[in-house]
C-alpha cells in the first residue's frame, strides 16, 4: 500500500511540477497530492517508509538550497541533521538534568540553535570554492560527532554538563499512543507521520518562496557566475551565508523529527551521522533535479519507491546483501545518464526516450 | 484531470503502467505474508516438517550482516539459526499442547543503529513477527528497545550489554548477557590475585557508550582492588591508528593494560604494541580474544592475551535445555558450522532458549503473558543462569576470563571454573 | 627523548600518507578531479597483496611492481571509458561519480571477500629495529624506501621525459596543450593510471602494517585531501612534505587530544586552507 501511495504521489507531483502546464491543472494536482499525503495513514498500517521519505525529502530540500540553487555542493549537511537531533533531544529529554520541553518548543529551538552554529561554520567554509568547499564540509560532517562527544564542553564536568548525555545515551521521551473514543491512534503511524509530512511541506513551501524571490535569483546568479553577480551588486557573502544557514536549518528540522521518532541518541558513525544519510540527500536532489522546486520531492519518492519495491519483491538473504551494490551502481548510472534529474523530462520539451540518456552521457566528454 | 494534453500519451501510458504494477506488487506483498529467510534447501525441509506442526512462530531480528560489526553479526545469526534448527528437530515450541515450528526472518541493518530501528519497525508492523530477537551491539539494541517498547513486543537480546539500555524503565526488553560493568571485573580481580600482583593499570577505550561504560567501571574496580590508574584515554570510535596512545601508555609503564573496544582495535593494538615494544605484564581486552579471528589473524602473538568473556566452552553448567552443557553446545555448533562458537554465538542461542522456556511456561502467545513469563524466568542453561533483575538485565550470570595459551583458549578465572592457571606474567615481545 | 618515539611514529606513517597524497594530488592537479575512488584503489591493492601472499606465498614488497601494474591498467580503463565522459561537467558530477565508484567497489569487495580482517604477515611483520629505547618497525622502514624511490622516479618521469612533460603541459594549460598536438583524452587516462598505480603501492604497503577489511579505507580520502592541502597542490615535494607534516600532526593530536583527534586535525587543515590556500609548497602546473 505504501508503494501505491508513493507512486500516486509521484504522479501527482510530476503533474504539479511541469512549468508549461496551466495553473488550473497544476494547482489541483498539488492539492490532490496534499490530500493524498494527509489520508495516507488511513490507507496503510505502517507508515514508516513514508515517514522516511518525507523527512529525507525535507533534508534534501535543504541541500538543494546550497547545492542546487547556489551551486556550492556541501557534503557535510549530515552534521546539521545529527546536531539538530541531539540539540532537540537535549531540550526535550525527560532524563534528570534536562528540561523536558514539548516538541513544538524543542524542535524549533533546535533548528534555531543549529542555524547559529551553521552561521559560525559557514563564515569559515564559505570562503572556499569548488572542491575545497566540498571537502571542507565533508570534514565538518566527520568532526561533528566528535564535537558532540567532547568532554570539555559536554562531559559530566563540562561547560554545559551532560547536555548530550555526557557519554551515556540521551533519549527523547517515548510518545504514547493517542486514545480517542473508538480507536487507538498509534504514535508511530500517525503523530510521527504527520510531523514528517509537516517538515516536508515546510521545506517545499520555503523553496517555493525562495525560488520566486530576489534571494532565490541572487543564489542562481552566484551559481552561474559569482564574480559577475558580485559586480552586479549582489552581496554574495550575505547571500551564500543565508543559503548555507537555511540548508542547515532544514537539515536540522528533518533530523530532529527523525531523532524524535528514533528515541535514542548515539553518536556512532553508523547512526544519524552515517555516510548513507549524507549521500542520500544529494542523490535525492540529483535524481529529481537540483535547483528545482519539485526535484527533491520527486527524487525522494522515486528512491523510496524503488527501495520498497525491491524489498517487497524479494526478501531473500542474498538479494538483500546485494542491495548496497545496487544502490552504489544506481548513483553512478544517475550521474552519467541523468545528471539533470527527472525534471529534465518534466520541464523541457524532451520526450522520454533512450536517446536522451545517450546524449546526457556524452554531453560533457573530454 | 488526466484528460488534458499536458502529458504526452507515451508518458501517460508508462506512468499508468508503473502505478498499476506498483499497486499490484504492494498488494501481493501484503497478501502473501512474510517469507521465511531459510535458504531453498531447508525450505523444503521445513515445509515437510511443518506437516507435523500446529503452526509457525515467527521470530525476527535486524542484525549487522554487513558493515563494521559484520563478523559479530554473523556469529549472532549463526547462534539464532542453530537454536531454531535444534528446536524444530525436537518438536518445536510447545504451547499448551500445540507444537509450533520456529521460523526466523532477518534483515541486515548494516551495523547502522538507525536502520536497526526502521527494520525492527518493519518486522513488527509489516512482517507481523510474533517475537523480536535482539540485534548485535549496544547502539542498535538501544534503538530497537524503543521500538519494542512502543509496540509492546517482547524482545530478548544477547548482544547489548550497556546498562543504559536497561535504565530507561522499559518493560519489554530483556538481556540474557551480563552487564557491561562485569566485563573487566574478573580481569582486574585476577590481576590483583597473581604474584607478583599488578599495581598499576592503563585503560584505553573506544568512545562509544558501551565501551565507555566498561572502561569507567574498570577504573572504579581498579581502585577498589588496589591498582593505580596511570593512564586513561578515549579514542575516536573505530580508530585503528593507535600508536600515539600506546606510546604514551608505554611511557607510564603500567603492569596491566586494558582495552575496551571492538575486534578491529584489539588486533591493531596487539600489533602496534609489539612494534613499539610495549610489554606490560598482561594485556586484557573486553572484545576480541574470544573471537576465533583474533588468533587466526595474530597467530603466535595472540598468546598470553586475556579477554573478558561472557561464556566459554570449558564452563560446567548442567543446563535445563536442549544443549545441556557448554561442551555439548560447542560440539553441536562446530559440527553445524565448521568453526567453534564465540560467546556471541552462545548468547544468541541462549536468547532463543529463554524465549522457548518463557513461551512454554506462559502457555500462550499473548505478548503480555509471554513478557511476564520472561520476567519470572530463573533456570540454568548451557549458557549459565538465566534470570533477569527488575530492569531486565541478567545480573546473575558471572563473567569469566579467557587466555590464549599455545594457540588455544583456556578459561583461567574464577578459579572454581578455571581449566588452566593464568600464564603470568606475559613475557616481553623481544623474548618471544 | 620520550617525544622522539612520537616523532618517529609520525614521520614513518607520514611517508605512506605522502604516497597516498601523491597520487591524489596528481589527479587533482592535472585533471581537476577529486578522486574519491582513490581509497577504493588502495583497498583493491591491499586485497591483491593479501591474496598473492596468502595464496602464492609472494612477499608483498616483491609483488609491489605487479600490483602497481594491475592498478595502472584498471585506472587507465576507468578514466578512458568512464570518467572521460564527464570531464567537462560540474564539480558535483565528478565528485559523485567517483564517490559512486568507491561505494560500488567497496560493496562488491564486501560481498566477495566479507568483512573478515586480513593482513599480509611476512616474517618481518610487526618486528621492529631497536635503537636504544626507540622502535622502528621493519615494514614501515621498507615503506619509507619504497615511497622515496617512487617519488624520485615520478619526479624524473614528469621532468625529464616527453610524456611526463606533456602531462605537465596539460595541467598548466589545457587549450595550449591541445594546440601543441597533445592528445588530452589519452593524457588524462595516463595520469589517472599513474595515480592508481601509486595508490596500488600504498595499498600494498598498508596491507603489511595493519589488519584491514573493505571498510577500513574510507578515511584515506580525507587524509589524502589533507596531505595535499598542507603540502600544496601541484608539487611533488609538496606531497612529501604534506604527508610528513600530516603524520606528525596526527601523531601529536593523538597524544595530547586523543578523544578529539579528528576534530583537531581537521581544524588545522581548514586553518591552513583558509590562511595559506596554496599550502606550504604549492604552485600551478605541477612539478
Amino acid at each position: 500500500m505504501n508503494l501505491a501511495v508513493l507512486c500516486a504521489g509521484l504522479l501527482l507531483a510530476s503533474v504539479a511540477a511541469r512549468p508549461q502546464s496551466r495553473a488550473a491543472v497544476r494547482r489541483p494536482a498539488t492539492v490532490a497530492l496534499l490530500l493524498l499525503m494527509l489520508v495516507a495513514p488511513l490507507l496503510s498500517t505502517s507508515t514508516g517508509i513514508l515517514f522516511d521519505a518525507l523527512t529525507a525529502m525535507c533534508i534534501a530540500y535543504g541541500w538543494n538550497v546550497i547545492g542546487g540553487f547556489t551551486g556550492y555542493a556541501s557534503f557535510g549537511n549530515v552534521a546539521y541533521l545529527g546536531l539538530g537531533a541531539f540539540v532537540a533531544a537535549g531540550f526535550m529529554s525527560r532524563q534528570p538534568g534536562h528540561l523536558g520541553l514539548p516538541w513544538f518548543v524543542g524542535i524549533p529551538l533546535a533548528v534555531g540553535i543549529v542555524s547559529l552554529v551553521a552561521l559560525a561554520i559557514g563564515l569559515a567554509v564559505l570562503r572556499l570554492r569548488g572542491h575545497y568547499f566540498s571537502i571542507a564540509t565533508l570534514g565538518v560532517a566527520i568532526a561533528m560527532p566528535e564535537f558532540i562527544n567532547w568532554d570539555f564542553a559536554f562531559g559530566p564536568d563540562g561547560l554545559i554538563p551532560n547536555f548530550f548525555g555526557g557519554g551515556r545515551p540521551l533519549n527523547f521521551p517515548l510518545v504514547p499512543d493517542l486514545q480517542i473514543p473508538g480507536a487507538t491512534l498509534g504514535a508511530d503511524r500517525y503523530l510521527f507521520y504527520y510531523l514528517g509530512l509537516l517538515t516536508a511541506v515546510a521545506a517545499l513551501a520555503t523553496t517555493a518562496l525562495l525560488s520566486r524571490s530576489k534571494f532565490g535569483y541572487a543564489l542562481v546568479a552566484i551559481r552561474e557566475n559569482e564574480e559577475a553577480a558580485e559586480a552586479m551588486g549582489v552581496n554574495t557573502t550575505v547571500m551564500k551565508s543565508f543559503a548555507y544557514v537555511l540548508s542547515a536549518a532544514l537539515a536540522a528540522l528533518g533530523g530532529s523529527v527523525i531523532g524524535f521518532k528514533l528515541t535514542n541518541m548515539t553518536t556512532e558513525a553508523e547512526a544519524l551521522f552515517s555516510t548513507t544519510n549524507n549521500l542520500q540527500m544529494i542523490v535525492i536532489a540529483l535524481i529529481g533535479g537540483t535547483g528545482t522546486l519539485w526535484g527533491p520531492w520527486i527524487g525522494a519518492f522515486i528512491l523510496f519507491a524503488i527501495q520498497e519495491a525491491l524489498r517487497t519483491l524479494s526478501s531473500s538473504d542474498v538479494f538483500l546483501q546485494w542491495q548496497a551494490v545496487v544502490f552504489s551502481f544506481l548513483i553512478i548510472v544517475v550521474v552519467l545518464f541523468l545528471p539533470r534529474g527527472l525534471m529534465q523530462f518534466l520541464r523541457g520539451r524532451e520526450r522520454f526516450s533512450w536517446r536522451v540518456f545517450l546524449r546526457n552521457l556524452t554531453a560533457n566528454r573530454v | 484531470m488526466l484528460g488534458s494534453p499536458f502529458l504526452i500519451s507515451s508518458q501517460r501510458r508508462s506512468m499508468a503502467a508503473v502505478l498499476v504494477s506498483a499497486t499490484l506488487v504492494s498488494a501481493c506483498g501484503a497478501a502473501t505474508g512474510p517469507a521465511s529467510s531459510a535458504p531453498p534447501a531447508s525450505a523444503t525441509q521445513s515445509a515437510a516438517a511443518s506437516i507435523g506442526f500446529d503452526g509457525t512462530l515467527l521470530f525476527g531480528a535486524a542484525i549487522s550482516l554487513t558493515g563494521s560489526t559484520a563478523k559479530e553479526g554473523g556469529l549472532t545469526r549463526d547462534g539464532y539459526e542453530l537454536w531454531k534448527e535444534t528446536t524444530n528437530a525436537n518438536g518445536g515450541i510447545n504451547v499448551g499442547g500445540k507444537h509450533y515450528l520456529v521460523a526466523t526472518k532477518f534483515y541486515d541493518d548494516e551495523s547502522n543503529a538507525q536502520k536497526s530501528a526502521t527494520l525492527a519497525d518493519k518486522l513488527i508492523n509489516e512482517d507481523k513477527i510474533n517475537f523480536l530477537l535482539g540485534p548485535y551491539g549496544t547502539a542498535p539494541t538501544l534503538q530497537v528497545s524503543s521500538v519494542a517498547e512502543k509496540n509492546k513486543m517482547p524482545m530478548i537480546e544477547g548482544n547489548g550489554a550497556a546498562e543504559s539500555i536497561f535504565s530507561q524503565g522499559y518493560q519489554y526488553t530483556f538481556g540474557v548477557l551480563s552487564p557491561a560493568k562485569n566485563y573487566m571485573k574478573g580481569l582486574i580481580e585476577m590481576a590483583a590475585a597473581q604474584s607478583p600482583r599488578a599495581t598499576t593499570v592503563a585503560i584505553l577505550t573506544a568512545d562509544d557508550p558501551f565501551s565507555v561504560e566498561v572502561a569507567d567501571s574498570a577504573r572504579a574496580l581498579s581502585v577498589a582492588n588496589g591498582l593505580q590508574v596511570v593512564y586513561y584515554a578515549k579514542y575516536p570510535n573505530n580508530a585503528t591508528e593507535l600508536r600515539a596512545p600506546i606510546t604514551e601508555a608505554k611511557r607510564k609503564a603500567p603492569e596491566l593494560f586494558l582495552n575496551s573496544g571492538h575486534l578491529a582495535e584489539s588486533l591493531a593494538i596487539v600489533q602496534q604494541a609489539k612494534e613499539l615494544g610495549f610489554s606490560p605484564t598482561a594485556f586484557g581486552f573486553s572484545v576480541g580474544p574470544s573471537i576465533p579471528d583474533f588468533q587466526t589473524t595474530l597467530k603466535g602473538d595472540a598468546n598470553y592475551i586475556f579477554g573478558g568473556s561472557q561464556w566459554t566452552a570449558d564452563l560446567k553448567f548442567a543446563g535445563d535445555d536442549l544443549f545441556k552443557t557448554p561442551a555439548n553446545y560447542n560440539a553441536v555448533y562446530l559440527k553445524r558450522y565448521a568453526y567453534e562458537p564465540a560467546y556471541q554465538s552462545a548468547q544468541s542461542t541462549a536468547v532463543g532458549v529463554a524465549f522457548q522456556k518463557a513461551i512454554e511456561k506462559a502457555g500462550s502467545l499473548d505478548a503480555k503473558a509471554v513478557r511476564d513469563a520472561i520476567a519470572k524466568l530463573d533456570f540454568i542453561s548451557f549458557y549459565g543462569q538465566i534470570k533477569f533483575d527488575e530492569r531486565g538485565i541478567n545480573i546473575y550470570k558471572p563473567m569469566v576470563v579467557e587466555q590464549w595459551q599455545n594457540g588455544k583458549k583456556a578459561t583461567v578465572w574464577p578459579p572454581d571454573v578455571a581449566t588452566a592457571k593464568p600464564l603470568w606474567p606475559t613475557p616481553p615481545w623481544s623474548s618471544r | 627523548m620520550d617525544l622522539l618515539q612520537h616523532v618517529l611514529n609520525g614521520l614513518l606513517q607520514g611517508f605512506i600518507f605522502a604516497l597516498i597524497g601523491l597520487g591524489f594530488s596528481m589527479v587533482w592537479g592535472i585533471l581537476n578531479i577529486i578522486n574519491l575512488a582513490h581509497a577504493a584503489f588502495i583497498m583493491l591493492a591491499a586485497y591483491l597483496a593479501y591474496f598473492l601472499w596468502a595464496g602464492q606465498g609472494i612477499d608483498p614488497f616483491v609483488a609491489l611492481p605487479l600490483i602497481m601494474a594491475i592498478l595502472f591498467v584498471v585506472g587507465y580503463v576507468i578514466q578512458s571509458r568512464v570518467i572521460n565522459l564527464v570531464m567537462r561537467a560540474s564539480v558535483l558530477t565528478t565528485f559523485l561519480l567517483t564517490f559512486g565508484m568507491e561505494a560500488l567497489l567497496v560493496n562488491i569487495a564486501l560481498r566477495l571477500w566479507t568483512a573478515d580482517n586480513r593482513q599480509t604477515k611476512p616474517f618481518y611483520a610487526n618486528v621492529s629495529a631497536s635503537v636504544g629505547d626507540l622502535r622502528l618497525p621493519y615494514t614501515q622502514l621498507g615503506a619509507v624506501v619504497v615511497v622515496i624511490t617512487l617519488t624520485v622516479l615520478l619526479y624524473l618521469f614528469l621532468d625529464r621525459t616527453r610524456t611526463g612533460s606533456s602531462i605537465r603541459a596539460v595541467g598548466q594549460n589545457r587549450v595550449a596543450a591541445t594546440l601543441m598536438g597533445i592528445d588530452i583524452a589519452r593524457t588524462y587516462a595516463l595520469t589517472f593510471a599513474i595515480s592508481a598505480a601509486l595508490a596500488g603501492a600504498a595499498g600494498t604497503l598498508l596491507s603489511t602494517t595493519s589488519a584491514f577489511s573493505p571498510g577500513s579505507f574510507g578515511v584515506f580520502n580525507i587524509l589524502a585531501f589533507s596531505v595535499v592541502v598542507l603540502g600544496g597542490l601541484g608539487s611533488i615535494p609538496g606531497a612529501l612534505v604534506g604527508g610528513l607534516v600530516f603524520g606528525l600532526v596526527n601523531e601529536f593530536a593523538g597524544t595530547y587530544a586523543l578523544e578529539e583527534r579528528e576534530v583537531v586535525v581537521f581544524a588545522i587543515v581548514v586553518f591552513v586552507l583558509i590562511v595559506r590556500p596554496t599550502g606550504l609548497l604549492g604552485r600551478e602546473g605541477y612539478r
